[in-house]
């Protein structure tokens, strides 16, 4: 239904420093369209703060974020796809959510009503287009929140443990869904800690703890030989 | 407990009552009388009171109303954006929410009267005056408490807008679009405001009868007539108009949501 143009979005050394403790330290990191990308480690080890700052959300204290494969051109809001553990669900409809985010890209109200019915239609929610986004359950809203990424028409999509509070069903839907726009060509970044999942979804996986980057494997490769001592005691008190 | 005589029949219903509940019954029976005689008045369709009541709505909505033209964008603008001195503009909006009438009254009455700056204008005992003296009470309170519930909408709003990459100016038409319901709330505090001010209205328009007399003002000058049964059923009015008003409104919003 959407087309996807083949980019990747590349965080080149990038930084982050607060109260002169460094939260991201010196991190390269490409997100491109050879599958999935699982990014993974302990809690405040600092992947929501990359993935904020890959997203556009924080601006770096140093390196720079940039999307290649069309020119390499400069990174668009537009052009990335940001599902968070928390979506951001307006005070309207569902249809209402989806048709802000098209409207602010300019996109023609016929075509914003074909793409709304599509998206809805994928993520099973078009029955309940009219109702008011706060009343959904937390699967309906991430459902509506993957809607609304998928229908702009993302160049990449970052998410950040986009399933983490969801019921086993709804996370099959929503990785059924990701992992098919993976495989039409759609660069993802998936933040999660189920190991399990990360086994289902990513292809390559990238370890970060205090702030760095300490291990960037093939899936089998990291769960088999992790590049890290880090990596290995997460793998361990992950899977205990 | 003996029962006092009660041959007289008017003192027959407090029979059995000691002193305490008695003039317990006389207040409500006060206001009884009070809400029989304000619907009276209404139902009468008495030319003084109707001239009052939409004295004091024309020049308490026009307030509000331009109130809320400034006060609505300058609370979703503080709401969105930061800047030096953001946070001692908000402390001091606060501040104002609180300004005594008197005081405000007082300030309009220098900057108007013959010998202010603004005495040209002969705005001084005019409805113009009223207008202008409530509009500088209510805007603090709108400004203050739409920026409160619109700065809770746009810490939620955030990432999107910023991955959307929305402008300033459309994201506080969002907000204001989108949190329309509490808009209405703080609306409806600076008209409460409005509606019960009595101080400022009193100096800047002088309580002058067919011309700058509203429901306050009477209420006021009724009471110190010793009318105070009249000045009781013209608060019972007052009381029945700002309920009136916030139904239409709660209405009109719901109305409006559902389409």
């Amino acid at each position: 239904m959407i087309k996807v143009p083949h980019l990747m979005l590349e965080g080149l050394n990038l930084s982050l420093i607060r109260q002169d403790h460094p939260i991201i330290n010196g991190v390269n990191l490409n997100v491109g369209n050879t599958g999935i990308c699982g990014l993974v480690g302990a809690n405040g080890s600092g992947k929501t703060t990359l993935i904020s700052l890959m997203a556009g959300l924080i601006t770096p204290d140093a390196g720079e974020v940039r999307m290649t494969g069309m020119g390499g051109m400069a990174p668009s809001p537009l052009r990335i796809g940001l599902m968070m553990q928390k979506p951001v669900i307006m005070r309207r409809s569902i249809y209402g959510n989806c048709d802000y985010v098209l409207a602010a890209q300019g996109v023609a109200a016929h075509e914003r009503k074909a793409r709304i019915e599509e998206g809805l239609a994928l993520v099973n929610l078009y029955a309940l287009r009219h109702q008011d986004a706060r009343t959904l359950s937390s699967g309906e809203q991430q459902r509506m929140a993957l809607a609304r990424v998928l229908i702009a028409d993302p160049g990449v999509l970052l998410c950040d443990e986009a399933t983490s509070n969801l019921d086993p069903q709804s996370t099959r839907m929503i990785e059924a869904i990701v992992k098919s726009k993976a495989k039409d060509g759609l660069p993802v970044l998936w933040v999660t800690h189920n190991l399990a999942q990360l086994r289902r979804l990513a292809s390559r996986v990238v370890f970060m703890d205090q702030g760095r980057v300490l291990a960037e494997q093939e899936i089998s490769d990291f769960f088999e030989a992790p590049a890290s001592k880090e990596a290995r005691d997460y793998l361990y008190f992950e899977s205990v | 407990m003996t029962p006092p005589n009660t041959k007289n029949g008017f003192f027959q219903c407090f029979a059995g009552f000691n002193k305490n509940d008695i003039l317990s019954r006389f207040l409500v029976m006060e206001l009884l009388i009070a809400i029989k005689q304000a619907f009276v008045l209404l139902a009468t369709g008495d030319a003084d009171l109707y001239e009052v009541i939409f004295l004091s709505l024309k020049v308490n909505l026009t307030a509000v109303g331009l109130a809320a033209a400034i006060g609505l964008p300058l609370g979703a603008l503080l709401a969105t954006t930061k800047f030096r001195g953001h946070s001692a503009l908000v402390a001091l909006i606060n501040t104002l929410m609180g300004l005594p009438p008197v005081v405000v009254g007082l300030f309009v009455y220098m900057m108007i009267s013959r010998s202010g700056p603004l005495g040209v204008l002969e705005l001084l005992y005019t409805p113009t005056a009223m207008i202008v003296a409530q509009m500088i009470l209510v805007t603090p309170i709108i400004t203050a408490l739409s920026r409160q519930a619109l700065a809770r909408m746009h810490a939620d709003y955030q990432p999107l807008f910023i991955m959307l990459g929305l402008p300033p100016r459309k994201r506080m038409m969002t907000l204001i679009k989108d949190g329309w319901v509490d808009l209405l709330t703080a609306l409806l505090a600076g008209l409460g405001r409005a509606m019960a001010e009595v101080g400022a209205v009193m100096i800047v328009g002088g309580n002058i009868n067919h011309f700058t007399r509203v429901m306050t003002t009477s209420i006021t000058l009724e009471t110190s007539r010793g009318n105070l049964a009249t000045a009781l059923s013209l608060g019972v009015v007052l009381l029945f108009m700002t309920l009136m008003i916030n139904a239409l409104v709660v209405t009109l919003g719901r109305r409006a949501q559902h389409d």
